[in-house]
């Protein structure tokens, strides 16, 4: 009986771990993906004009399908007659985003800034926006990945290496 | 009983065009103007928004206030005020909420909406070399419903068609602004690409240089006003470059275009003319002598090219048809105002 309590308890820990060395190992790729996917839009704002809504399905189409929900949703505020504003249909679906991947309030807080600004003014506008928002995430994915390598490997052996301390400690 | 179905299929119709307006406004302004009952809706042309002013509306019998629960007042202190935020949230939806696809329309000053409902803006304008690049802080806002009116054209085309060769008088339509121009355009063109059974008229083929979008309220390239099976329209291009382009590849019987009077028309007229194509066009005007004060447009007089030029009128009501001039002898076709 003890056994299978003092088994659960470091599996459960080794477990934990594992998810905080996902979000290390995940973090860089998604913050990849976003760059993408904003490259994306750019392009379709600068030569298409294309409004929004039909620019964000485009973009939800080329995402990869962790992101793909988001864009997908925030364009389904827009078309809602309830009248949204863009900023408050992105802050809805950043926090959205928030909620279900590793992407932490750093991350958000640069797309955030983007609520404001996406739609309301000339294209010329939106792209310098754009291209500064994509510098910015290129540098916090540069941060996370410098950290990603070691961090994602010491929280994989962290989780089980405190569960078997708590054992140790309390058996 | 299937009478009754009717109205009710026709009043459900009426409320979706209704709706389908409104929604393209802020909420608050959506709202009040939800509440404005049935039979002054009818009347309404435009609906005017102006930043920090009272919510207007124009009327086919002059303009009025709304207050806040959706009354019409002639007093503009107990209106609803519009605010900054109404404006903003109004051109968000107009837009879809990216001001950067309408660039062109908002270097124009206008833009147009699904149903062919035009907006007219005014805002601070951005110069670029002396030109307008665009406008911001947009501040009027001018919504003219567009109507279609099946059927006004009728009184005019027995004066319009050639029934000996099947085809139409090089004609041109004159009226003061807000006389009906526009919409009695739009019915003769519907008119003449469908075919006029009752008076033996088959149908032509139309070419329409549509400049500012008002002829067929094109949204997308799609004209959203009925133009007729045989009608090819090109939207927001400039009339002279537009004209050629369509006798170049679309062989128009006839060619509709909107307010003449700029020095490239002249020449387009002519191209159009040795191309063989029909000319059906409109003017800003009061009376011949008014446009014979315009340099263009007397120069296009004196070449007597127009066969037919009609004048439009309000003494029997909008887009009374006050005359009728046969360009060849210069005499009156027409005895009295018809409407």
């Amino acid at each position: 009986m003890k056994f299978t309590g003092a088994l659960l308890v470091i599996v459960a820990c080794g477990l934990l771990g594992n998810d905080v060395a996902r979000g290390y190992a995940q973090r860089p790729r998604l913050l990849r993906s976003f760059q993408t996917a904003l490259q994306f839009l750019e392009t379709e704002i600068n030569y298409g004009a294309t409004p929004l809504p039909e620019a964000f399905g485009k973009v939800a189409a080329i995402a990869e399908p962790q992101l793909a929900p988001f864009f997908l949703q925030v364009r389904e505020k827009l078309l809602a007659p309830q009248a949204l504003s863009f900023q408050e249909a992105w802050e809805w679906g950043l926090k959205d985003l928030g909620r279900y991947t590793v992407l932490g309030p750093r991350e958000l807080d640069l797309l955030l800034s983007l609520g404001g600004i996406l739609g309301g003014s000339d294209r010329k506008d939106q792209v310098k926006h754009l291209l500064l928002t994509l510098q910015q995430l290129k540098e916090a994915e540069a941060r996370e990945r410098e950290k990603s390598g070691p961090n994602e490997r010491m929280w994989r052996y962290l989780g089980f290496l405190l569960g078997i301390m708590l054992i140790l400690t309390f058996y | 009983m299937s009478r009754l179905r009717l109205i009710n299929a026709e009043s459900g119709v009426k409320t979706q065009a209704r709706g389908r307006i409104l929604n393209t406004l802020a909420v608050p302004i959506r709202n009040i103007l939800g509440e404005v009952s049935g039979d002054i809706w009818e009347g309404v042309e435009e609906i005017r928004l102006r930043q920090n002013r009272p919510l207007m509306l124009v009327l086919d019998r002059g303009d009025c206030f709304v207050d806040p629960r959706g009354a019409i007042t002639p007093s503009a202190f107990k209106a609803y005020i519009v605010t900054g935020d109404d404006m903003k949230k109004t051109l968000q939806l107009m837009s879809s909420c990216s001001i950067y696809s309408l660039e062109e329309e908002l270097r124009q000053g206008f833009l147009t909406l699904k149903g062919g409902h035009r907006v007219g803006l005014t805002g601070k304008t951005v110069l670029e070399q002396g030109r307008v690049r665009l406008l911001k802080h947009i501040t009027g806002l001018n919504l003219r419903l567009a109507r279609e009116l099946p059927g006004v054209a009728d009184k005019a085309i027995p004066y319009l068609i050639d029934e000996t060769k099947n085809t139409i008088y090089h004609s041109l339509l004159v009226s003061p602004p807000q006389g009906g121009k526009t919409t009695l355009l739009r019915d003769i063109i519907r008119q003449i690409s469908h075919g006029i059974p009752s008076l033996g008229f088959s149908g032509l083929k139309v070419g329409v240089v549509d400049e500012r979008s008002e002829i067929g309220g094109c949204c997308a390239g799609v004209p959203q006003m009925d133009l007729g099976p045989r009608t090819d329209i090109l939207d927001g291009c400039p009339k002279a470059e537009g004209m050629m382009m369509l006798i170049r590849s679309m062989s128009p019987q006839v060619i509709a275009t909107d307010e003449l009077g700029r020095g490239e028309d002249a020449e387009a007229v002519e191209e159009a003319l040795h191309a063989g194509a029909k000319l059906l066009t409109t003017a800003h005007g009061y009376s011949l002598a008014s446009l014979r004060r315009r340099p263009i447009l007397s120069h296009i007089l004196a070449e007597r090219i127009f066969e037919r030029i009609l004048f439009l009128g309000f003494s029997l009501g909008v887009g009374t048809l006050e005359a009728v001039i046969d360009g060849e002898s210069n005499s009156s076709l027409l005895s009295k105002p018809l409407r």
